[in-house]
């Protein structure tokens, strides 16, 4: 009895249990079905403009509006004890932010062009929901608003003045400084004259000494060549006087030293005609 | 004479479990001199290959199969037997572009070498993969495997008290 459920059960136990062992080793493969689609014409449609695009063009705008207000607040009024030197450059950058900031306004306004089509291509489009393109108008708001924010913020006219009052401290330098140069040229050309005068005269007096000595060589006994030596004395003497005065008296001095020089030399031909 | 074949199922039952362990260890598809068997799960390849059916592939060299042959390889993941319809050479790697027998049109894929597992050997046994198929189920693996292991283990209980009861008659005696 035992032997017989032995046989009946354990037979069909092991049966069941290699059966199982060999499944596994039994893989799975498909031979799948495929069906080749025939070709047909497909119309798709596309938004004209995606979240995407609005959201970098209003990206764009937020970035030069935040740049031009940092330019338009580097613009500092010029303190009025700054030199020259400081002007020109402060001048030189207000100059070129100004021409940065044109730049960056006309990019933020093709930008709020760019969105103003696209706003108007939407309300163009009748079959088109509006709703749709809510993002569009979205955006164009925004934008509108960033550059209505900039026309508020970024006056090109207070940087004009600016630049205008600048301008005129740099003018105020110049015609200062001009002044002082012509100055001190006057000065100097006021130093350098008397040297001229003296270099001049000095030839005379060293030609009249030159001829005194000559005369009184030649007749030394005539008491007419006393009178142009004495006269020749009393101008040296007069001369020496004016050498060591000012400047303005030395001039005086010089025009009369050589009046008296010139009628020395007169009295002197005179005497040489009547000792011929 | 029933001795032989009860050794010779033995054996056989412990080469299938030592192949089983040894491909489950190693993680690879259980292959058996150089061939694996395979369930074909649908029927793009009727009437050649029976839905249900199994089929017995031998591994070879990828390069070397020709128009006509019919090919398992694999596509994302999915083991897939069909007949090759084209072969390509291409700087020097060969490709196929395959076709099922009962498809209307070639696959839309092409099939690199590398991608090829074997060839159909032209051996299939029809339905038995519907059996195995459910033997590979909670429900199969239940009835296949845990219903007659505790039979099992009952009947060796038995045969254990019955051989100790005996044993306690004969020292009784």
């Amino acid at each position: 009895m035992k032997r017989t459920f032995n046989r009946v059960v354990v037979l069909p136990c092991i049966c069941c249990v290699s059966f199982y062992s060999g499944i596994q080793i039994v893989g799975e493969t498909e031979a799948s079905f495929s069906s080749q689609v025939s070709s047909d014409f497909i119309t798709m449609s596309a938004a004209f403009v995606f979240p995407s695009t609005i959201k970098h063009l209003e990206e764009s705008a937020q970035e030069i509006a935040k740049s031009m207000h940092v330019n338009f607040e580097t613009i500092i009024v010029a303190s009025p004890g700054a030199s020259l030197q400081a002007l020109y450059e402060k001048l030189t950058e207000i100059t070129e932010i100004d021409q940065e900031l044109h730049l960056q306004l006309g990019a933020l306004i093709n930008i709020y062009d760019e969105l103003s089509k696209y706003t108007n291509q939407i309300q163009d489009q009748k079959e088109t929901d509006i709703q749709t393109f809510d993002y569009v108008r979205e955006g164009f708001q925004n934008v509108d608003r960033i550059l209505q924010e900039v026309h508020e913020t970024i006056d090109f006219q207070q940087l004009e003045e600016v630049r205008s009052s600048i301008t005129s401290q740099i003018n105020e330098l110049e015609e200062k400084a001009s002044i002082e140069n012509t100055q001190a040229n006057q000065h100097q050309d006021n130093s350098e004259s008397p040297v001229e005068t003296n270099s001049v005269e000095k030839p005379s007096e060293e030609n009249t000494q030159a001829n005194q000595n000559q005369d009184n060589s030649e007749s030394p006994v005539e008491t007419t060549s006393v009178e142009p030596s004495e006269e020749n004395t009393q101008a040296n003497q007069n001369q020496d006087n004016s050498e060591s005065s000012d400047e303005t008296t030395s001039n005086q001095d010089a025009s009369t030293n050589s009046d008296i020089n010139e009628e020395v030399a007169e009295h002197e031909e005179e005497n040489i005609e009547d000792n011929e | 004479m029933s001795s032989f074949i009860r050794s010779v199922f033995l054996i056989g039952i412990c080469f299938l479990a030592i192949v089983v362990l040894s491909s489950r260890v190693s993680g690879g598809e259980p292959t058996i001199l150089g061939y694996q068997v395979k369930t074909v799960l649908s029927g793009s390849m009727e009437p050649t290959i029976q839905t249900g059916s199994i089929i017995s592939i031998k591994l070879g060299n990828s390069s070397s199969y020709k128009k006509g042959d019919i090919i398992t390889f694999r596509i994302d993941e999915k083991l897939i037997t069909h007949r090759i319809s084209d072969v390509k050479q291409a700087n020097g790697q060969v490709s196929y572009t395959t076709k099922g027998d009962n498809n209307d049109g070639p696959d839309l894929w092409t099939v690199s070498s590398q991608d090829v597992v074997g060839k159909y050997t032209n051996y299939t046994i029809p339905y038995v993969g519907y059996a195995m198929n459910y033997a590979n189920s909670k429900a199969g693996s239940a009835l296949l495997l845990i219903v007659p292991g505790i039979l099992l283990i009952v009947s060796a209980l038995r045969s254990i008290i019955g051989a100790v009861k005996e044993l306690e008659v004969k020292k009784a005696l």
